[in-house]
C-alpha cells in the first residue's frame, strides 16, 4: 500500500499523550506522515497545511464532531474528514456521515486493521 | 404538525414515494401518514415487487425498511436494493427497527467522493413514529430529490414536441402505461436540472441516435438572464459514458461546446452544454446549412471547423496503436468490436443490393471475392469485393497506426453551424482515440455520401471517378465531367484533403481505406424498409458504387506481396501473425484456429473440428455440419489469410480435413 507521494494525516486531539496516537501514527506511516494538535490549533494549522485526511478524536475534543466537520470543510473541502470513537453510537454515526465526514471507525489497536480501514477511506 | 410540514406537505403534493416493507401492517399505517400529506405513496411489500415498481413507474423517492425479506437478523436486503447501481439516482430514506453503527456507515456514506448521491440519504429508526418519517421524507424532497416544481416549461409550437414523444424516441418498444410514466420521469430530469432557473423553452430536435436525443433549449434565470444550451439525453450509463469522456479527452479551449450541468433519473441521464455566444435561435444543423448553398460561406464554416474546433481536439494528443488500421476503422465505423459481426454485415448489404436491383437495369454481383456492377449503359465494373476487403488487413498499416483524439463520429446533424458561419460539435459518446484520418474521412463521407445530389448514375459515377483519381491529398480534383449539382461538394471535398493533407501527410491509401470503411459502414446501417423511394435508392447506388471505387483503388494494397509471419497465439486468445495482431476474431473462429494450432503440421479431421470447436458429436455424411464447418473455415481465412481464395496457412485436404502451416509457406 506504500505510494510514491505521502498522504498528509492530521490528528485533533486535546489528549496528546493518549496511547492510541501513537497506535495512529505507527499504522499510518507507510501511508505518510501524521501531525497531531489539539482542538484549539486545529484552525490555524489547517490554515497553513494541506492535508489530505483529517482525523477527529471524538472524545478528545470539547466541540460537538458536528461543528469541528463544518469548520474543517470550510478550510479543506478537499480533505477526507474521519471522526474516530473508542465508544461508537448509531445517532452519532448518523450525524457526522451527514455532516460529511468520510467515515465513522471505532477505535481499534491492531495496526494492520488501522491502515486497511484508512488506506480505503483514501481510495474512495 | 407544525406550519413548516404543513407548507412543505402542501408544497411535495406531486411528490410520489416508493414505500417498501414486508410488514404490511406498518406499511399501511406509515403510508396513510405520508398521503395525509399530499404524497403518492407506491407500496412494496419486497425487493422483488421494489425493483418493479422502479423500473415501470415515476418515482421520486423511496423508503426502504432495510431488512425488507424475512426479519431475520442477518437480512439486510432492503439496504442492499439501496446500494443496486441501477437505481443510485433516487434518494432513499433507511427505515429499521434495529439500528446500529454498521448499517448507518453503509448507508449514509458516499461509496465514492464524486458520488451525488450516498445510498441513502437518511436513516430512521421506526420506532421514532410517523413525525419522524414525515420530516425525513419532507428534508429529502427539498435536498436530494431538488425538483423544481415552479419552473415553467414552454415547447416551440412549431415543433410539436413533449416528453412523451421524446421518451417514446429513446425507449420505442414500452407499453403505453410505461411510456406515460417514463415521459414524466423525463419532466422530473428537466425540473431536476434545472433547479436554480425560472423558466425553460424547448426549442428544437437537432438529433436523435441510438436511443439519444438532442434539444435546442434556452433557460432563463431568476435575475431574467438567458442561457442558450443545448441538452443530450439518454440512458443514464451512455451519458455517464459520455461524461467521461469528455473529462478524459476534451480540450479546454475558450471557444468550444462546454459542458455545463448534468444530472440523472433511473431511466435518463442529461447533459447540457453551452455554445458561448452562439445565437440558439438562428443555429442550424450542418445539413440545413449545407442544403442554403453557396459555397463561399460553406467554405468558411469547414475552414472554422477543420482549423479550430477538430484541430482542437487532434491536439490533444497522438498515440500509436498496435492494431491495424482496419480492425481501427472497423471500429470507428461500427463494424468491429461491439458493432455489427461480419455476418450480419453481408446480410444486410446483400438486402440493400436487392434494394439497388430493383432500380431499372441495375445489377450486382457477389462472387468470388469479387464484386460486379452492371448499370445501363455502362460497361460493367468488377472489383474485390469491398464488404471483403473491409475485413482484410491493409499491408502497409498492419501495426503501428498513428490515432489523435477525435470527438466522436460527425453526422450532418450532430455539427451545428450559428449565424456567425461558426461550427459547433454536440455529440461527444463516441469521443476517442481514431486514426488521424478519421475525422477528415467522416466530413468528406457526410458530403459526398449524405449531403450532395445528382440527377442519376452516371452523373454519380463520373463524381466518383474523379473523387478517386488523386495518389496524393493534396492533388487538385478535377471537375471534368462533373454536373453543376457536385461541383460544390468536390470543392469542399479538396478543403477538407488539402487541410488533411497538411497535417497527416498527403499519402491518400490510408484516407481511401477509411472511407470505404465508412462506406461499408453506411451501408451495414442501413435498416430494411417495406418502401423504398427513389432517391433513398439513389443514394444506395451511389455508396455501393462508391464502395466498389474505392476497392478497386486500393485492390492492391489489401492483396500485395504475401506478408510472411508466422502464426501463433498467446495467452490462449491473442492471435499473431509475425508481429502483427490479428483482430476481431470470433468466439468460434477462435476455437477453430486454436484447435488447429495445438496441431500445427498434422492433419485435423472435420470430426475433430466438429467435436472439438461445436462441442457436438460428429455425424458422418450431416451436410449442415459440413456447410458450417466450411463457413467457419471461410470466415477464418478471410481474417488470416492473404488471399482467402489461395489458402497459404489453413490448407484443405479433401476428403480428409485441414492442415496448419503456421509459416504460411506459399505453394510451389
Amino acid at each position: 500500500m506504500k505510494t510514491s507521494i505521502p498522504h498528509q494525516f492530521l490528528l485533533i486531539s486535546d489528549a496528546a499523550d493518549d496511547h492510541w496516537n501513537q497506535v495512529l501514527r505507527e499504522a499510518l506511516a507507510v501511508l505518510g506522515p501524521l501531525q497531531i494538535v489539539s482542538e484549539r490549533e486545529a484552525a490555524a494549522f489547517l490554515q497553513m497545511h494541506a492535508v489530505d485526511m483529517v482525523i477527529v478524536d471524538a472524545g478528545a475534543v470539547s466541540s460537538a464532531p458536528k461543528e469541528l466537520i463544518r469548520q474543517i470543510r470550510e478550510l479543506h473541502p478537499g480533505a477526507r474528514v474521519v471522526v474516530v470513537t473508542a465508544s461508537p453510537h448509531w445517532k452519532i454515526a448518523k450525524a457526522v456521515i451527514q455532516a460529511g465526514a468520510a467515515d465513522y471507525v471505532e477505535k481499534m489497536l491492531n495496526r494492520e486493521a488501522i491502515l486497511a480501514r484508512f488506506g480505503k477511506i483514501l481510495e474512495q | 404538525m407544525s406550519q413548516t410540514l404543513k407548507r412543505r406537505g402542501e408544497k411535495m403534493a406531486r411528490g410520489t414515494i416508493l414505500f417498501a416493507d414486508n410488514d404490511a401492517d406498518f406499511l399501511n399505517v406509515r403510508s396513510e401518514f405520508l398521503e395525509d400529506e399530499g404524497y403518492t405513496v407506491l407500496k412494496a411489500s419486497g425487493p422483488e415487487e421494489a425493483r418493479k415498481v422502479l423500473d415501470q413507474q415515476r418515482v421520486q423517492l423511496a423508503i426502504f425498511d432495510i431488512r425488507l425479506t424475512d426479519d431475520s437478523e442477518g437480512d439486510i436486503s432492503g439496504l442492499e436494493l439501496a446500494q443496486e447501481p441501477a437505481y443510485r439516482a433516487i434518494p432513499k430514506i433507511m427505515l429499521t427497527g434495529f439500528p446500529d453503527v454498521d448499517t448507518v456507515r453503509t448507508a449514509l456514506r458516499k461509496r465514492h467522493v464524486l458520488d451525488e448521491l450516498p445510498p441513502a440519504v437518511d436513516y430512521i429508526p421506526k420506532k421514532d413514529g410517523p413525525e419522524a418519517l414525515i420530516q425525513a421524507v419532507g428534508d429529502a424532497f427539498v435536498h436530494a430529490v431538488r425538483l423544481n416544481w415552479d419552473l415553467q416549461i414552454q415547447w416551440d409550437p412549431r415543433e410539436r414536441l413533449s416528453f412523451l414523444y421524446l421518451a417514446n424516441l429513446q425507449h420505442p418498444d414500452l407499453q403505453d402505461d410505461v411510456l406515460l410514466q417514463r415521459a414524466g420521469e423525463l419532466e422530473d430530469l428537466f425540473r431536476k436540472l434545472f433547479y436554480g432557473h425560472r423558466q425553460i423553452r424547448i426549442g428544437r430536435l437537432l438529433w436523435h441516435d441510438d436511443g439519444r436525443f438532442c434539444l435546442t433549449l434556452a433557460a432563463q434565470t431568476p435575475e431574467g438572464a438567458i442561457d442558450p444550451r443545448i441538452l443530450v439525453c439518454g440512458e443514464p450509463e451512455r451519458l455517464a459514458q459520455e461524461l467521461n469522456r469528455m473529462a478524459e479527452l476534451a480540450p479546454e479551449t475558450v471557444e468550444g461546446t462546454k459542458l455545463a450541468d448534468t444530472t440523472e433519473t433511473v431511466h435518463f441521464g442529461a447533459v447540457t452544454y453551452m455554445l458561448p455566444d452562439a445565437d440558439m435561435e438562428t443555429i442550424q444543423s450542418f445539413r440545413e446549412f449545407f442544403e442554403g448553398g453557396g459555397e463561399r460561406r460553406l467554405k468558411t464554416v469547414l475552414s472554422h471547423l477543420l482549423s479550430e474546433m477538430l484541430l482542437a481536439w487532434h491536439k490533444r494528443g497522438q498515440k500509436v496503436e498496435e492494431r491495424g488500421l482496419m480492425a481501427l476503422y472497423r471500429q470507428c465505423a461500427g463494424l468491429g468490436g461491439d458493432g455489427l459481426s461480419q455476418t450480419d454485415v453481408e446480410s444486410r448489404i446483400n438486402a440493400l443490393i436487392q434494394v439497388v436491383q430493383a432500380m431499372s437495369g441495375v445489377h450486382v454481383e457477389r462472387r468470388d471475392g469479387l464484386m460486379s456492377l452492371f448499370f445501363p449503359g455502362e460497361s460493367p465494373l468488377t472489383c474485390p469485393d469491398p464488404v471483403t476487403a473491409v475485413y482484410r488487413p491493409l499491408e502497409r498499416y498492419r501495426t503501428g497506426v498513428a490515432c489523435t483524439v477525435s470527438p466522436g463520429r460527425l453526422t450532418a446533424e450532430n455539427m451545428l453551424v450559428d449565424a456567425g458561419r461558426r461550427a459547433w460539435l454536440t455529440d461527444f459518446a463516441r469521443a476517442n482515440q481514431t486514426p488521424q484520418w478519421w475525422d477528415y474521412v467522416c466530413l468528406e463521407a457526410i458530403i459526398r455520401f449524405d449531403l450532395s445530389h445528382a440527377p442519376d448514375l452516371l452523373a454519380w459515377l463520373d463524381f466518383e471517378n474523379r473523387l478517386v483519381e488523386p495518389s496524393g491529398l493534396h492533388t487538385r480534383l478535377s471537375l471534368q465531367d462533373i454536373t453543376s449539382d457536385l461541383r460544390t461538394s468536390v470543392n469542399l471535398i479538396e478543403q477538407i484533403r488539402r487541410h488533411a493533407g497538411g497535417r497527416v501527410g498527403t499519402d491518400t491509401l490510408p484516407y481511401y481505406a477509411g472511407l470505404l470503411a465508412w462506406v461499408v459502414g453506411a451501408m451495414a446501417g442501413h435498416k430494411p424498409a417495406a418502401l423504398y423511394t427513389h432517391a433513398e435508392r439513389m443514394r444506395a447506388a451511389h455508396m455501393l458504387l462508391a464502395a466498389v471505387k474505392l476497392s478497386c483503388r486500393l485492390g492492391e494494397a489489401f492483396s500485395p506481396s504475401l506478408p510472411g509471419g508466422q502464426l501463433h497465439m498467446q495467452d490462449g486468445h491473442t492471435v499473431w501473425m509475425g508481429d502483427s495482431r490479428i483482430d476481431d476474431l470470433g468466439v468460434q473462429e477462435l476455437a477453430l484456429l486454436k484447435c488447429l494450432i495445438e496441431r500445427a503440421g498434422q492433419v485435423v479431421s472435420r470430426q475433430t473440428i466438429v467435436e472439438e470447436v461445436f462441442g457436438e458429436e460428429y455425424v458422418a455424411d450431416d451436410k449442415a455440419q459440413e456447410s458450417r464447418i466450411n463457413t467457419l473455415v471461410r470466415r477464418l481465412r478471410l481474417k488470416i489469410e492473404p488471399n482467402p481464395d489461395r489458402a497459404r496457412y489453413i490448407l484443405t485436404l479433401k476428403g480428409i480435413g485441414y492442415r496448419l502451416d503456421v509459416d504460411g509457406k506459399p505453394s510451389g
